[in-house]
Order: structure tokens, then C-alpha cells, then sequence
């Protein structure tokens, strides 16, 4: 077959949305955002790729779990923590997760493999994230470990 | 060269219901031409409303940004899928979905094996892939190539430059320099419009 000189970069702006849409926000943001200073740096920070993020699906899906959680703690959460409404998270990186950026319209929490245990000290007095529970989110979800229903 | 093909018997399937008596042209911008029948118009939208506004008798519509070698593998494809049932509208945000579960990441992998067999005749190298994602499953192995690469291989897979704003802050040799300086607390003024640059990668 001939060659072609056709690249990624020559796809309209609704085909780039109709590839990164089979993808979670997540693969979003960690492929592209920061790649160029052009269009698809722009189309990864569109809202609706932050809207929801599912930082669990991370820790479940691969294997170089902490060189991509560091990328998300020290350069993609701080760029689009405005747009960030709804995060999904486990207690072992929810206060890091949390407390690395504001995230100013942040109303959903959703806490997966919650651990009474170990987990309840998040909601005492003295909590680092008592002023983020108390005053920003109104629909908190906890999905209590298997081990803790028996 | 002009070449004529017939492509109405390359289908897989059993097509023999659909098939309609009217048939039109189509020729690609190196004059190759084809002549489909209604259930492969119908899968494009481009080749319907073209199909429907002109009235061109036996003279080809054409078709300027399609060469020959990927106008027939497109022929080839719709050929193949003119009865499928008409997919679902896309959901813009299933993120929302309460029911979506937790640990499943979104799937594009559920391409059927001809279809598989199908998209290896393109590469990203030839940028044959790109030529043929318009029209085929080309969206969901795109989506597969990314998912789970960090920008830095992204960049090299597409060959996506770099081109550095303003001064070079986002230069790879200047994000190596700062490397460690980008703030990992509270920092409501890390937005903007421009990329910053990424320590990580």
C-alpha cells in the first residue's frame, strides 16, 4: 500500500473526540495532556475529560501503578482540578488525592473498598479533609470491602 | 489508470435481501471507480447526501480525498456490515453512570475478528490507518493504541512534535530541568491555557 500523509494531527477535532471518548478520562489526561501546545493538549483539557475521574480504575488496571499515580498528583491534577466535580478513589490514596489540589467544584466523593477500621479517622475532628466533607461534598459514597459485610 | 470494479460480491454476509435494484458510482480522485448498491450508500453519509442531491445517471460521483487503494478496502467494509443494525448513539459521559462499574475501564476492544483482520492492512506508519479511520473501526484501535501510554509515547507513536511556546518552557530538555519543581500541594493557580510542563514525562 502506498504511503500516506495522513497523520493524528489531520483528524477534524470531532473525529479526536469520537477516538478519546471510547477511552476513561483518565487515559485521556495521561496521554495527552501536556503532549503538544496545540489541539490535543486543548481537547484533553475539555471538561467534560475531568468532569469524573476514576483514580481507582488506575490502581486496578496496571502495573506502574505509582509512576502514574505521581503524574497525577504532581502535574495533571493540579491543571484540571477546577473542572473535577466527581472523584472516585480508595482510602490509601484519598488524602494525597485530595489535598494536592483544590478543587474548588468538587461535590461527589465516591470511597471504593472503604475499611471502617482504618478509614473513619478521614472524618474526625482533626481531619485534613474535615473542610473539604464539611463544606463541599453532598453526595459521598462509600463501598464497604466484601471482607466487612460478613 | 481508470479501473472498473464490481465490488457487489465481496460481502460475507447474505446480503441477497437488501440488496436494492439501484446501484450508483462512486470514483476515487486517481479514477477508480466502483459501483455500490443502496446498502453500502447508506452506511455513508458523505456518499448518501452526495447520492441524493446530484443526479449524475451513470457518470461517477466523486470522490477527491479518497485515493483508489483505500477507496476499495472501504467498499470492501461497507459491503461487509450494509446489514448490521445500526448502532446505538454514542453516551457522552457514561463516567456519571452510577450502574458503570467501578474497576471496568471503557472497552474498545470488542472489534469483530474480520474487522481485526481487516484494520492490519493499516499502519500508523504508512498513515494508511488514518487514510481508512473515517469510514471503519479505525476510531476504537486508535483508542487502543493510547490507552494507558503516558504523553511521551503517545507523541513518539503519532510522531506529534513538541513545538515548544513562547520561550521553550515546554521544551523535553527544559522539563527535564524542572524536573521536582512543580507544586504537589494545594495550588489554585495551577490552571491556564497553555500546557505546563510535565516533570513526569
Amino acid at each position: 500500500m502506498n504511503q500516506s500523509s495522513v497523520h493524528l494531527l489531520d483528524l477534524p477535532d470531532e473525529m479526536l473526540l469520537n477516538i478519546l471518548k471510547k477511552l476513561d478520562n483518565v487515559d485521556v489526561l495521561y496521554a495527552l495532556l501536556g503532549i503538544d501546545s496545540g489541539r490535543l493538549n486543548s481537547l484533553a483539557r475539555e471538561e467534560t475529560f475531568s468532569r469524573t475521574l476514576n483514580l481507582v480504575s488506575i490502581v486496578h488496571n496496571t502495573t506502574m501503578v505509582d509512576s502514574i499515580l505521581d503524574r497525577f498528583f504532581n502535574y495533571i491534577l493540579p491543571q484540571v482540578h477546577g473542572n473535577v466535580k466527581c472523584l472516585i478513589v480508595e482510602p490509601t490514596f484519598m488524602e494525597r488525592i485530595l489535598l494536592v489540589a483544590h478543587y474548588q467544584n468538587l461535590t461527589e466523593l465516591k470511597i471504593i473498598n472503604f475499611q471502617r477500621d482504618n478509614s473513619l479517622r478521614y472524618f474526625a475532628d482533626d481531619s485534613s479533609l474535615r473542610h473539604i466533607f464539611k463544606t463541599q461534598i453532598t453526595k459521598l459514597d462509600l463501598f464497604v470491602k466484601d471482607r466487612e459485610r460478613e | 489508470m481508470a479501473t472498473t470494479t464490481d465490488s457487489s460480491n465481496t460481502s460475507a454476509t447474505t446480503t441477497t435481501e437488501n440488496a436494492t435494484s439501484k446501484t450508483i458510482k462512486i470514483q476515487s480522485n486517481d479514477g477508480e471507480t466502483h459501483e455500490i448498491d443502496q446498502g453500502v450508500v447508506e452506511q455513508s453519509s458523505t456518499i448518501k447526501t452526495l447520492s441524493d442531491l446530484m443526479d449524475l445517471g451513470d457518470v461517477p460521483i466523486p470522490l477527491p480525498n479518497v485515493k483508489g487503494s483505500i477507496l476499495t478496502p472501504i467498499v470492501e467494509f461497507c459491503n461487509y456490515h450494509k446489514n448490521d443494525p445500526k448502532p446505538e448513539p454514542l453516551d457522552d459521559d457514561d463516567d456519571d453512570d452510577p450502574n458503570k462499574d467501578i474497576y471496568e475501564p471503557k472497552r474498545s476492544d470488542d472489534i469483530c475478528e474480520w474487522d481485526q483482520n481487516f484494520i492490519k492492512r493499516f499502519t500508523v506508519q504508512e498513515g494508511t490507518l488514518f487514510d481508512i479511520i473515517m469510514a471503519t473501526v479505525g476510531c476504537k484501535t486508535i483508542a487502543n493504541m493510547v490507552r494507558g501510554k503516558a504523553s511521551s509515547e503517545v507523541r513518539e507513536m503519532f510522531n506529534i512534535s513538541y513545538d515548544p511556546p513562547g520561550e521553550g518552557l515546554n521544551a523535553p530538555n527544559a522539563i527535564e530541568s524542572q524536573a521536582g519543581t512543580v507544586p504537589t500541594t494545594q495550588d489554585t493557580s495551577a490552571t491556564g491555557p497553555s500546557p505546563q510542563p510535565d516533570p513526569m514525562n
